[in-house]
């Protein structure tokens, strides 16, 4: 049984999503379904077009290597999501308490522009600081540390850490702008009741600030754990997933498969499956969040 | 409010501005009200938008592959005035005009795939590798040469009966073969290779160049002893330095079982290791890579030649400079250009930029400007290996760039015609006149055009037979890519030698039995039932 | 009285001071990238390959000269295709989060999940399909070829960001709006967006930074030289004039293809002032 503003909502709904939707549609949900329904073939994405089944993702399960890519993952996602969420709430807490606005919006521009930076030229600088007489081993030698310096890339123990320490010091970027405008729309009336309960600092940012900021928390930790995920080209350029498969995960491994080793099938497979990951996690992710509000 | 201009530019233009410079000073005026920061927002994006249509308004659509013309695209910018120079005199005899294109080095695979895949490619492309051809003609998208370089170039002035195929460099035919013995490129450039080292310190320390492995090492043993860092190197698979040696040193060392890898030969046929002309015309075919597999002939995991090899370069590995795990190949002529190394390997191409940075480094720091030269890779003496060898190290010199040509099912005149060009353009006569036009110091892969003088030092001098019984990267690229990271454990010391064969061996059989598979139709499954009765495995 | 007040007053201003320094020391840390690139584009081949880390001696002023030049011809490509593809994400998005915040139809969780979904795809398996249906639509090499994939490729993240922060607006703004007699998009544009500047502009960063840096679907799509975009316009310059014996001048280069974006920054983030929406919630 539907009353009549119910159905006029509908409609409504449907208006206002039209434009997305014809987009969404055309341009993301056609090409993906294309691509995702190779992973039952075995096919180069050329010519050679073979139903195969179930098999890419049988081969996937036996395949060490998928493994491999899998555990650099975990580790990848260990190290970068804790930081990059918790770093920029830290930069946006100290944007939001300091309290001369000109000095945070320098402070904030300062803090924000250098995404502009070319991915290209910050993988060269790194490049240049983690080689051999590079400055961080330089630096190492300077104060006794001298057996400590080692090929930071080259190093299968130090690959997965160097590769994400190229975000440092990680309090900058977008991810700032979307904690501040959290911080900007908590109303004031609040904190300034908490503030007559004679909270202080650090109980204001506990109790109000911190459950008022759980969706910006939430979105950035899944925004920056599908950066790991979908992140293969840095790696590419820096490592191409070496040494000894050490930073391989398993983006570049489905573009090496797809596009360097001609196996666009199994790359579609390895699609599927890290697509099924992805969703796994998030509702489970989503649910552990409602379960905790 | 009616459209006049003369309001849109105090409106659009000078309140923004002044708002903007005014907010400089006071970024944050107390009283800004939310309807007036509408405003100044929706005039911002008109703004934007309008200067962005202004500038960019001179678009227009063009019309790809007229008739009567031909595009060539090429990744080697650096090719193009010499081909473009002789596109007119192409035009002239054929009355097809034809242009030449160039397409940025980065990402050029994805844009090749792609124009490929839609059937908008060019006619003719100048690319890089094997890898590439092999991979799209396999898939059947690409003009297989065989049967065209088996007749004659009609272009090719004076020796109008030559098959085309002799024109080229017979080595550069080799290579340009599948694992199944098919060639769908045709050779263009070639790299050479050789030792560039820093004289002023040979001078000092009073080294001469070595001439054999022996000397190599104890070469770099002097340049270590006097606190230097003898060879800069980069171990990646977009730098092959380390695995040119080792494909030199391999190569020697299989060619004791020549005879029994190639065993469809024309009657007769013998090979002889101070002949290279011997194997001219000699196919390895994927049948026999499959036999010879199957008896450990070319097996890493079996055949002593690739434990030696690795075991060989494993040695050489402890002379590299510390870092060359995490080296980018850019980076190594710039060190070894700051006088940070003694030594590095490399080919032709590094002969340009080496120049431009010494010419940079002169301007600013005369004093740190040195004198360099090449020399060849030493010989391997009963000293430096047990194994038996024949002839001497085949001075590593390989394909640079090639031409493939798209098929055009829908139109064939026009992929002829493509064919044509392709003919014209590697003629010895006109090769020799593009080639005076250019700066690339890469060899032509036609014998009889001559390098630029320049590159001599790394023109290879004494040639023996060539066969390439095997590749010691692989057979296809996913074995490939096993193969650099196997290689980067070896060099880095993760793995050691037998492990490095069993694993190469287990991957190299797998690709060989990928493409087994794949080529099942087309293979002569007499020769195979008679040699391989309980077939290939992986 | 007054001597409590004067202590926590000091006491502030000592905590003050330490942000400053915190923040500064931060700044400093994260503007070292761009830092490094501006020496270096003062640099030319000899001191790059001499001395990777020196301030530049002499320093190379015709670097920007030729920067400039380089990049002045792809400008307008690019801030048209930037600002069409942000404009049209903006509207979209909103009106795609407004009906996911506000509304209830049937089919409303599925619908948000595939576009949640749609955000975990790996690109690289998209380029291919996606290069066929703009071949199919006509859309190889005209600006529309750029805009639109762009614009569909954006529109997830912008709708999940906007929603989130729909979701946290006080419902009673609303009601009392539509007691008013407000239309839905009137709400919208006349309550919604004036709160959410802030998110707004976050989301029309993110989407200008994505599509001017885009390299490789302006590469498949563009064939013609007057449509480049600057990424683009600037791979073809390495190319075809060996800038890789110049890293400095490609330094200058991408130096002055980001001063326009610099400049929109100082605008972009204007919104973010403290008290600005708050000024609005508090009514």
């Amino acid at each position: 049984m539907t009353s009549a503003t119910d159905r006029s909502e509908r409609w409504r709904a449907a208006g206002f999503l039209l434009p997305a939707l014809a987009f969404f549609g055309l341009f993301v949900v056609l090409p993906a379904l294309s691509a995702l329904a190779l992973a039952f073939f075995r096919t180069d994405g050329l010519a050679m077009r073979e139903w195969v089944g179930t098999e890419n993702f049988r081969q996937l399960i036996d395949d060490p290597l998928f493994w491999k890519s899998i555990r650099n993952l975990l580790w990848f996602a260990l190290l970068t999501v804790p930081v990059q969420t918790l770093g920029p709430l830290f930069g946006a807490k100290l944007l939001y308490t300091l309290r001369s606005p000109r000095a945070a919006y320098w402070y904030r521009t300062l803090l924000v522009f250098p995404v502009l930076v070319p991915g290209v030229v910050t993988i060269l600088v790194w490049q240049e600081l983690y080689g051999a007489s590079g400055p961080i081993n330089l630096l190492l030698d300077a104060v006794g540390l001298g057996e400590h310096a080692r090929a930071w890339l080259g190093d299968p123990a130090t690959v997965v850490p160097a590769i994400v320490a190229i975000g440092l010091p990680f309090t900058g970027g977008v991810f700032l702008l979307i904690y501040l405008a959290g911080f900007l729309s908590i109303p004031p009336s609040l904190l300034e009741a908490a503030k007559l309960d004679g909270a202080g600092a650090l109980r204001l940012f506990a109790s109000v600030e911190l459950p008022m900021l759980r969706t910006q928390i939430g979105v950035i930790a899944l925004l920056s754990l599908l950066g790991v995920l979908q992140n293969f080209d840095n790696i590419q350029i820096l490592t191409n997933g070496g040494p000894m498969n050490a930073s391989l995960t398993p983006a570049l491994y489905l573009f090496r498969s797809g596009f360097e080793f001609g196996q666009l099938g199994y790359a579609s497979a390895l699609g599927v499956v890290l697509l099924a990951l992805c969703a796994a996690l998030t509702l489970l992710v989503r649910w552990a969040g409602r379960r905790q509000s | 409010m009616p459209f006049a201009p003369r309001n849109l530019i105090p409106k659009l233009l000078l309140k923004p501005a002044r708002d903007w410079w005014a907010s400089l000073y006071d970024p944050f005026p107390e009283d800004l009200p939310e309807r007036k920061l509408r405003r100044c927002w929706a005039r911002v994006g008109v703004l934007f938008l309008a200067l962005g249509m202004e500038v960019g308004s001179i678009w227009a659509e063009t019309g790809a592959g007229e008739r009567g013309q031909l595009t060539v695209v090429s990744i080697h910018e650096d090719l193009l005035p010499g081909i473009r120079a002789v596109l007119p005199e192409f035009a002239a005899k054929t009355g097809w005009s034809a242009e030449a294109q160039a397409v940025p080095y980065s990402a050029h695979e994805l844009w090749i795939r792609t124009q490929i895949l839609s059937r908008s490619a060019p006619d003719v492309l100048l690319v890089e590798s094997t890898d590439l051809p092999w991979r799209y003609g396999h898939s059947g998208l690409l003009v297989r040469w065989d049967a065209w370089l088996s007749q004659p170039n009609h272009y090719d002035g004076a020796h109008a009966s030559r098959p085309w195929i002799d024109t080229f460099q017979n080595e550069l035919i080799h290579q340009t073969r599948d694992a199944a013995g098919a060639i769908w490129c045709v050779p263009y450039t070639q790299y050479g290779v050789g030792f560039f080292y820093n004289r002023a310190v040979y001078d000092e320390l009073g080294l001469s160049p070595p001439r054999t492995w022996e000397e190599l090492l104890a070469n770099f043993a002097a340049v270590r002893a006097s606190g230097r860092s003898a060879l800069v190197t980069a171990v990646k698979p977009n730098d092959h330095q380390s695995l040119w040696m080792a494909d030199m040193i391999l190569e020697l060392q299989l060619r004791p079982v020549a005879e029994q890898v190639n065993v469809q030969t024309r009657a007769g046929w013998k090979f002889d290791a101070l002949d290279p002309e011997c194997t001219r015309g000699e196919v390895i075919t994927l049948e026999e890579r499959l036999v010879a597999f199957d008896r450990g002939l070319i097996d890493p995991a079996r055949a002593p030649a690739f434990r030696e090899t690795a075991r060989l370069i494993r040695r050489l590995a402890a002379e590299f400079r510390p870092d060359f795990l995490s080296l980018d190949g850019e980076e190594v002529p710039r060190v070894f250009a700051r006088g940070q190394s003694v030594h590095f390997l490399n080919g032709t191409w590094y002969l340009r930029p080496l120049t431009a940075m010494q010419r940079g480094i002169a301007e600013i720091a005369p004093e740190r400007v040195f004198p360099w030269a090449v020399f060849p890779f030493p010989e391997l003496t009963a000293q430096s290996t047990p194994l038996p060898r024949l002839g001497g190290i085949n001075q590593n010199s390989g394909l640079r760039a090639c031409f493939i040509v798209p098929r055009r099912p829908d139109d064939p005149d026009r992929e002829r015609r493509a064919i044509d060009l392709v003919r014209f353009l590697t003629a010895p006569a006109v090769a020799a006149e593009s080639f005076g036009r250019t700066a690339v110091y890469d060899l032509p892969a036609m014998p009889e055009v001559a390098p630029k003088p320049g590159a001599e030092p790394l023109v290879p001098k004494v040639r023996y037979a060539f066969l390439t019984l095997a590749q010691f990267r692989g057979y296809d690229a996913r074995s490939e890519g096993e193969f650099w990271n196997l290689w980067q454990g070896l060099l880095g010391g993760l793995i050691d030698e037998d492990e490095f064969v069993r694993r190469l061996g287990a991957s190299h059989r797998a690709a060989l039995f990928r493409l087994s598979q794949e080529k099942a139709a087309q293979m002569d499954r007499t020769f195979l039932r008679q040699q391989l009765p309980e077939g290939f495995r992986p | 009285m007054g001597g409590k007040e004067a202590v926590v007053n000091r006491v502030g201003i000592l905590r003050q001071w330490l942000l400053h320094g915190l923040l500064a020391i931060l700044a400093l840390l994260t503007a070292l990238p761009f830092a490094i690139m501006a020496v270096m584009s003062a640099k030319d081949l000899g001191q790059l390959t001499l001395s990777f880390w020196a301030w530049p001696s002499p320093f190379r002023w015709e670097n920007y000269w030729f920067g400039l030049r380089a990049t002045v011809q792809y400008l307008g490509n690019s801030i048209a295709v930037s600002a069409a593809v942000c404009v049209l994400t903006l509207v979209c998005a909103a009106l795609a989060a407004y009906a996911f915040s506000r509304f209830r139809f049937p089919g409303q969780k599925t619908l948000f999940g595939t576009l949640l979904l749609a955000l975990m795809i790996p690109s690289a398996l998209l380029l291919v399909p996606l290069f066929l249906v703009s071949r199919e639509l006509g859309l190889l090499d005209t600006v529309w070829g750029l805009v639109l994939p762009q614009t569909a490729g954006a529109l997830p993240l912008a709708i999940l960001l906007l929603r989130s922060f729909f979701d946290e607006l006080p419902r009673d703004l609303f009601d009392a709006a539509r007691i008013d007699g407000a239309s839905e998009l009137r709400v919208l544009w006349h309550v919604v967006v004036p709160l959410s500047v802030p998110v707004f502009s976050t989301v029309a960063i993110l989407n200008l930074l994505a599509s001017w840096n885009n390299y490789i679907w302006p590469l498949l799509t563009v064939q013609s030289e007057s449509l480049r975009t600057l990424p683009l316009g600037l791979a073809f310059l390495v190319f075809e004039q060996d800038l890789k014996f110049e890293p400095g001048k490609l330094m200058a280069a991408y130096l002055m293809a980001s001063l326009p974006l610099l400049i929109l920054f100082l605008f972009m983030t204007r919104p973010f002032v403290k008290g600005l929406t708050s000024g609005a919630l508090k009514e």
